[in-house]
This record gives C-alpha cells, structure tokens and sequence, in this order.
C-alpha cells in the first residue's frame, strides 16, 4: 500500500520535473539569446556580451522567481486538466509539495549560479546587491507562491504578485523609518541607494531578514491553510479564505516585525560621559545627545554631530565632534556651539585650559597633508578666536600632539609634541606671542604636569622642571622595564581648569603589554614626586586610568572568563573595588572609566557604577 | 455503511451566494447504477465533482465505504479533463503509474486505431471519451462517476461507451454514479433515478417503479385539481397531464385513461414541471 502511494508521488514529481525542466530550458535559451541579440544589433555598442548577460540574466530571474512561485497550476490550467489533477489520488498538502520541490529546486539552483556569476565572471558587471537581489529574488518567490492559486490569469497574477512585492519593499522601508523615528534617530537618512548598492549595516540586513520573514510567513501560511481545501469552484472562493486566514497572520507579523525592528534597529555606536555629578550623557550621532539626570532623559536633537567629550567644568561639559565644537549645559540642556571650522579646514585635539579652548587647525583632511597649521586659541567667554601660525620647519611635518598648557611671568604657552615626522618624538614650547622653542627629544609619548616634564631616553626616565622659561633636567631615572607614566584617563597630559595649581604628589606608569588589546599581563608602578624613586606595583595587573592626584584606578581584565576587575588605592595600598561580568565579544572596550564612575555597555543597555564604591546608579528611561 | 458504496449526509455548498446543494442526503448501495438527472443547474455535476474530490462541499459529508481509496473511484467529467498535451502514451503511462495499473487494457483505443504519439488535445470529442474511459477501466475502479459526456460523442463511440459501462458494472459489480438528461440510450444502466431540482433530490425512485408511479393523460378538459400534476403540456386543443405520483386508486375515483410513459419522457416531465414551476414563481 505504501509503494503503491510512493509511485503515485514519484509519478506526479517526474510530471512536474518534466514541466519545469522544459520552462527552465526556454528561460535559459531567452536569457543566452537576448544578449547575443543585443550585442547584434548592438544597441550597447561598447558592452562584451557577458557585461550585456549578467543585468539581464539577473533581472531575468525575477521573472523566474515570479513564474515559479505563479506557475503551480498554470501547466494544468493552461491543458484543461485541472479536474483531472484534483480527482489523483493525492492529497492537497502532497499535491502542492510535489508541485513546488522541483520548482523551489530551480529557484535555489539558479540562485546558485547567479552567485557564481555574482562572485565570479559578473562581479564588474553593473549589478544589484547580493543582499538587494536576495532579498527581492525569494520574496517575489514566496510571494507569487502565495498567490499561485487566486487567480487563472497569468497576467492578473504577475500583476498581483509584483504589486504586493512594491508594497512589501514598502512596507519594508516604512516599518525601518517607524522604527528609526520612534527611536529618535531624527538624524538618520533613510535612503533606497544602500539597499541597491548592498551598502548596508549589519542590522540592516538583520531587519530586513528578519522583519521580511515576518511579513512573508502570513502569506505562505495563509496559502498553505486555504489551498488544504482548494478545488476548481471560482478563485474569488479560495481568495476569500485566503485573505480570511492571512489578515489575523498578517497583522501579528506586523505587530512581530515592529516589535523585533525595534530590537534590530540600533544606528551608529552610543558613546557616553559620566559627568562629576553623575549625570549620564548618551550621544550618538544620528539622534543627537540623551542627558539622564536619574529621573529623567532630556533629548537634545538640534544638531547632527559626533561628540567627544574633553573637558568639564560646573554644569558644563566641552566636547568636539568632527566638525564642530561644542558646550553642553547638564542643568538647562542647551547646546551651545563655540566653533566651527571653515570649508576645507579641520581640526584636531581641543583641549580646555582655563576659559581658553586650544586646538589645532589645518587645511585639508589629514593634517599629515598639511604643512599649513596654526594653534588656536579660543576664548569661550569672547568666543574670540587667536591664532598662533606653526610655521616652523619641525612643526610642519608628521602628527602633533598638545600636550599641555602653562603660563610664565604672565605669558601662556603649550606644548606640543611631534611625531610621525622621521625625526622621532620632540617636545616644543609655543609662546602666546608666536615664539617657537624646542624642549626636548623623547622616546615615548611625554608627560607634562606643570612644573614637570617627563621625557624618555633609551635607558632613563628624564625629569625637567620648568625654571626661568627653560626646562632643566632635574633627574634621570634608570628605566631598564620601559615604563611610561600617564595623565588622566589614560592620556598623555594632566590638564586642570587652573593650570598651575595642580598638586599631584605621585604618578603612575605601565609597561604596556606586547601586543595591545591581546589581554597580557602587565608592569604598572608608581612614581613618587617628592622623592622621585619609582615603586613597582606587582599586584597590579591591569591598566591604568589616571584623574587627579591620587586619583589613579587600574583595571583588569580577563577575556576569557568575560570579566573585568577595578583596583583603587586605600592608605597606598592597592584595593580590589569591584568585578563585573562583561562580554568581550562584541567590542573589546564593552565598558569606560570616568572621573566619577564606569559605565558599562551589555548589549545596547548601559549600567553605570560610581566611585568610589563602585555603587548602581540607577536611570529612568535608560 | 457495510452495504453502501457512498454515504452523503447533510452535505450543502454554495458559491457566490448561491445554493448548489442544499444538505442533501444520500445513500448509494455497493454495485448500484444510480443515474443523476435534472434541468441545468440544478446540481447535478457539482454533486459529482464533490463525490470525486475535485469541489469541496461547504457542510456535510461524504463517506466512502471503509477501506475504500482515491484511487479506486473513476470520474469522467463533463469538461473530460485530462493532460492535453500529453501523447496517448504518456497520458496512459502517467495514469497507469498514478493508479498503480499493472494491465492497461488497449483494447478500447485499438477500436479507435489511435496513433500513441497522437497528443490528447488533438483527440476529437467522442475519441477522447473513449481514452478516458479506457483509462478509467484498466483501473477497474469500485465507483465509477460520469458526467454527462456522451452526447458529444457520436452513436458508434456511444455505443461502445455504454457497452463498455455495462461490461464494468456486471462484471466488476462496480458502483455507477452517472449524469444524463437523456434516457434513450442509457434505459438499461440505471437500477436508480435520482431527479435533482434546486441543489436537492425531488424524485428517488428505482427505474422499474417509476413508470408506474408516473402516468399520463390527454385530455380536452381541465383534470380536476385532486390529481396530482407534476407537468401540464397544452397541445392545440388538447391537454397532456403528467401525474406524479400515481396510484392506482385514481382510476376509479377519476376514470381517465391512465398512459404509460418512456423513461425518457418521465425525466423530461420532471425537468419541464420544474421549468414551469420557476415560470410560475
């Protein structure tokens, strides 16, 4: 009884392999034809006959695709066999799968050798995405499935199937704006180019699998509960029970696409800052900046920006994007901006010193291109600008680095430090009036902490101290572990609103591990200012993150068990304070240390944790 | 259900508004010749096309006798739906394989002197009846279901069809279910007629019954109203009567002259009283 069943189904699958077979013979001759004929007549004079084949055999297979899914019954219908068809002794269910594996079958098998002209001989031809053309490719598929039995027109159902594939890319789109605006993503354009060219985000084609899924399951399940009882009574009949059972399945894939877009749909990386009075700035850019207080989350949308905090001060927190810089008010959430640069100009490392933002513009994109560079100085009450012109041999070649800010005898200076040049690292002063001197050479990234420069040579530690406009080498320090000592937050400077009243009484110095980011052990010590004798910290694994004075926190971590540990100082002595899990995985840097606290990133939430017990703190709307 | 080839109960379906069977009932005993009759739309095809599986009713059901497959009902419908653009061969290759035929009996194509290679679609009418059926009984199928095909056939290829019907049913006591107007040429195959009006059976008699349930008179006058008149035919002066149901007991009370009708005639009463029914409405 089962081999007599079995060769009913085996008979009815060569039937329908035999139908495809011959379909799939006329496509391949149309596709292999039409460009010959092109090339011909030509039509497309300077185009190789493969240049001519790849663009129409890929808009071809739509074709295929549609016929495919549209073509279930057409062979029989087309034969007057459909009351034949419907007497075998076949089930529904058995009819439809013998008729759609071999069709699915081609589907996939054209699929395959469109990837390898995609890969392959067609990869410089013009061409969709693959993902444009996948995701179009097998939804106009499932689609013409669907409607394969709602209509005994051919052309009612290329029409049919094409238009619901319009409104479903639509739909598509609409669900991604929704759910880009919903979220606040006032900045993000949503353009069709991306989507064509494949130059797509990961989420991106996360959601429109995803979500595309969402919205096809309805219809190939509503086709597959309404053609159990399909038969030769009108279309309109099986229409009705299919749009019976796909409206209910409909709006749940809907509602489960916007639910799970929503999940998707995270654009550009959220940075934060942990402000000194534990205010949390979340900034990305293309919804602007989120200001939780605790209680509440301020948006602030006026401007399309990325934000790198540099300086604090009060309710005020400094920061440069690429393009701009910017004042923030924590307390009344304005958003200021204090200086933008010119067309063609850039700038690069803004730090605040007092009421003076300084930083450096050059022409161009990288100032590697530029020999044209000038230090700016910008009064944040005035909003004047001044400009001190490096036109200085040794400044115009290679990067530069302002490592900090001074004042003697009432005259400001900064330093900058050079590198990149060939010359290797070299320490300049500039005066406010444009005079130009040159501090010292070094081997690693310098240090400065007004009256102090720490500088390195290939044996010592070098200490200067700043005396009468000059910098005199106070000690030399045998540095046979190569430390480097390190300012706040892991830089190279000690910058303070008041530049000469800081009062760091220690610093602290790593040996960095071989090869970065590989989770190696560390050397960190400390280095007594008083004294200037180094001590070596053999407890400290970890990395080093610097603030104020005394104000130093290393930090652990260990990939492989996925967890993170911060140490702080009691009394001098070094003091677990606390270990978080984490995940390594998506990014090596899921967490950042503030002045004031840590806040760690777990998937798109942040937790925020503050000094000096490491205490939850918690955010509404976070 | 032991002795009954089909059982339908309660089975109704309508399309687009309309009532194409209205919760009919019906028992069909194994080896019976039913013949379905009744005016266009009445449904008569589309009982049988629920019966072999290609319309699904909207309520009711429609039980086959246990044990029994798909595969061993036959259906010929009125449209004598087959694969066109198969070949004679591939058609009886692709039947035998479905049906699990080990011997296909060539001999009603032989009668034809077809050419195998011939594609199906270029058949004419009669032939291709003739190929389905030939299809049909290699299967040697329990039920056999046949819409009313035969007219289109011409009278060689009928008589062979119906020869070949009547060979099937007594020698392979195969249950009949078929569809006709016309009684002329059939009158030996139905055992029972069925006469369907509205989606329902209005007459269920077996065929040696109904003649002497059915009579006729012809008449000047006006028969009186107590006699039950299931069609009235004016001819000229005259008047013809058809009386449904008769019973003997009207000779004496209304001494008229009570005429024995035709099978053929019976049916064309039935469909002409619903006819004029629908007129009078």
């Amino acid at each position: 009884m089962k081999s007599s069943r079995l060769l009913s189904e085996a008979s009815m699958l060569k039937k329908e392999i035999n139908d495809v077979l011959k379909q799939a013979l006329f496509f391949v001759l149309i596709i292999l034809l039409l460009p010959a004929f092109l090339a011909l007549t030509k039509i497309y004079p300077d185009r190789s006959y493969l240049d001519a084949f790849f663009p129409i055999f890929q808009f071809g297979l739509f074709f295929w695709a549609f016929f495919m899914g549209a073509s279930l019954f057409s062979v029989e219908r087309g034969q007057n066999g459909m009351e034949y068809l419907l007497s075998l002794p076949l089930s529904r269910y058995k009819l439809v799968g013998l008729k759609v594996l071999p069709r699915f079958t081609t589907v996939l098998i054209f699929y395959g050798v469109f990837l390898v002209f995609f890969f392959g001989p067609g990869s410089n031809s013009p061409a969709l995405s693959l993902i444009c053309f996948s995701f179009i490719y097998f939804s106009l598929y499932f689609i013409s499935l669907s409607f394969s039995a709602s209509s005994e027109n051919f052309l009612v159902l290329f029409v049919i199937s094409f238009l619901f594939l319009f409104l479903f890319l639509g739909l598509e789109y609409s669900l991604f704006w929704l759910t880009v605006k919903t979220k606040g993503y006032v900045f993000f354009t949503l353009k069709i180019a991306p989507f064509i060219t494949g130059d797509l985000e990961p989420f991106t084609v996360s959601f429109l699998i995803i979500t595309g899924l969402c919205l096809l399951i309805p219809f190939l399940a509503a086709f597959i509960f309404s053609i159990k009882r399909f038969d030769i009574k009108p279309p309109r009949i099986h229409n009705k029970r299919f749009v019976t059972i796909l409206a209910p399945l409909f709006i749940a894939g809907l509602l489960a696409s916007l639910f799970l877009s929503h999940r998707i749909i995270y654009i550009g990386t959220n940075d934060y800052y942990l402000t000194r009075d534990h205010k949390l700035i979340e900034h990305n850019g293309y919804f602007g900046f989120r200001i939780y207080d605790g209680k509440n989350a301020h948006k602030i949308k006026d401007f399309y920006s990325s934000f790198l905090p540099f300086a604090e001060e009060g309710p005020y927190v400094y920061g440069g994007g690429y393009d701009r810089i910017l004042r923030v008010n924590t307390s009344d959430f304005q958003v200021e901006q204090l200086y933008k640069p010119s067309e063609g100009i850039s700038f690069m490392e803004a730090h605040k010193s007092g009421q003076t933002i300084v930083f450096l513009e050059y022409k161009g994109r990288r100032i590697f291109d530029s020999p044209e560079r000038q230090l700016v100085l910008l009064d944040i009450t005035s909003k004047k600008m001044s400009k001190i012109s490096l036109d200085f041999e040794a400044l115009k070649t290679g990067g530069l680095s302002i490592i900090g800010a001074g004042t003697h005898e009432g005259r400001d200076f900064w330093l900058v430090s050079t590198w990149g040049n060939g010359k290797g690292r070299q320490v300049f002063r500039i005066w406010q009036d444009g005079e130009f001197q040159f501090v010292k050479e070094t081997r690693y990234i310098p240090l400065y902490f007004s009256p102090y420069l720490i500088t390195y040579s290939e044996k010592d530690i070098i200490i200067s101290e700043d005396r009468e406009g000059r910098f005199e080498t106070i000690r030399k320090i045998p540095n046979e572990k190569q430390y480097r000592f390190i300012g706040i937050g892991y830089r190279p400077w000690f910058w303070s609103e008041d530049k000469n009243k800081l009062r760091i009484k220690e610093i602290y110095g790593w040996v960095p591990p071989s090869k970065e980011q590989s989770g190696e052990d560390t050397l960190c010590a400390r280095l007594y200012l008083e004294t200037f004798e180094i001590e070596e910290l053999p407890d400290v694994k970890g990395w080093p993150y610097c603030f104020n004075a005394g104000e130093c926190y290393f930090e652990e971590r260990n990939i492989q068990d996925g967890t993170f540990s911060i140490y702080g100082f009691d009394d001098g002595q070094i003091k677990l304070l606390r270990k978080f899990k984490v995940s390594f995985k998506e990014t090596f840097n899921p967490y950042e240390i503030f002045k004031s606290g840590i806040v760690i990133e777990k998937g798109k939430k942040a937790r925020v944790y503050a000094f000096p017990d490491l205490r939850k703190i918690k955010f509404k709307h976070l | 259900m032991s002795q009954n080839a089909v059982e339908i109960s309660n089975l109704s379906l309508k399309i687009g508004g309309k009532t194409i069977l209205d919760t009919i009932d019906l028992e069909i005993p194994k080896g019976e010749a039913v013949v379905i009759a009744g005016r266009n739309g009445s449904g008569k095809t589309t009982l049988l096309k629920c019966l072999a599986g290609v319309l699904f009713p909207d309520k009711g059901r429609i039980a086959y006798h246990k044990g029994l497959s798909k595969k061993e009902i036959g259906f010929i419908s009125d449209k004598v739906s087959l694969f066109e653009n198969y070949s004679i061969k591939q058609g009886i290759a692709f039947h035998k394989d479905v049906y699990k035929i080990e011997d296909f009996d060539p001999a009603l194509i032989n009668e034809l002197n077809l050419d195998k290679g011939q594609k199906i679609k270029d058949l004419s009418a009669g032939e291709r009846i003739l190929f389905h059926l030939s299809l049909i009984l290699s299967q040697k199928p329990e039920i056999l279901l046949v819409d009313e095909i035969i007219h289109a056939a011409d009278p060689n290829i009928r008589e062979v069809f119906l020869e070949s019907v009547i060979d099937l049913l007594e020698n392979h006591k195969t249950t009949l279910v078929m569809v006709n107007h016309t009684f002329s040429e059939i009158e030996k195959i139905p055992e029972r007629i069925l006469i369907m009006e509205r989606g329902r059976f209005i007459a269920d008699e077996k065929s040696e019954t109904l003649g002497e349930k059915l009579k006729k008179i012809i008449t000047e006058t006006k028969i009186p109203e107590e006699i039950p008149c299931l069609f009235k035919r004016e001819l000229t002066h005259l008047k013809e009567y058809y009386i449904y149901p008769f019973e003997e007991e009207l000779r004496k009370k209304f001494p008229y002259d009570y005429k024995n009708v035709h099978l053929n005639e019976i049916i064309k009463a039935f469909i002409g009283g619903q006819y004029a029914q629908k007129r009078n409405q």
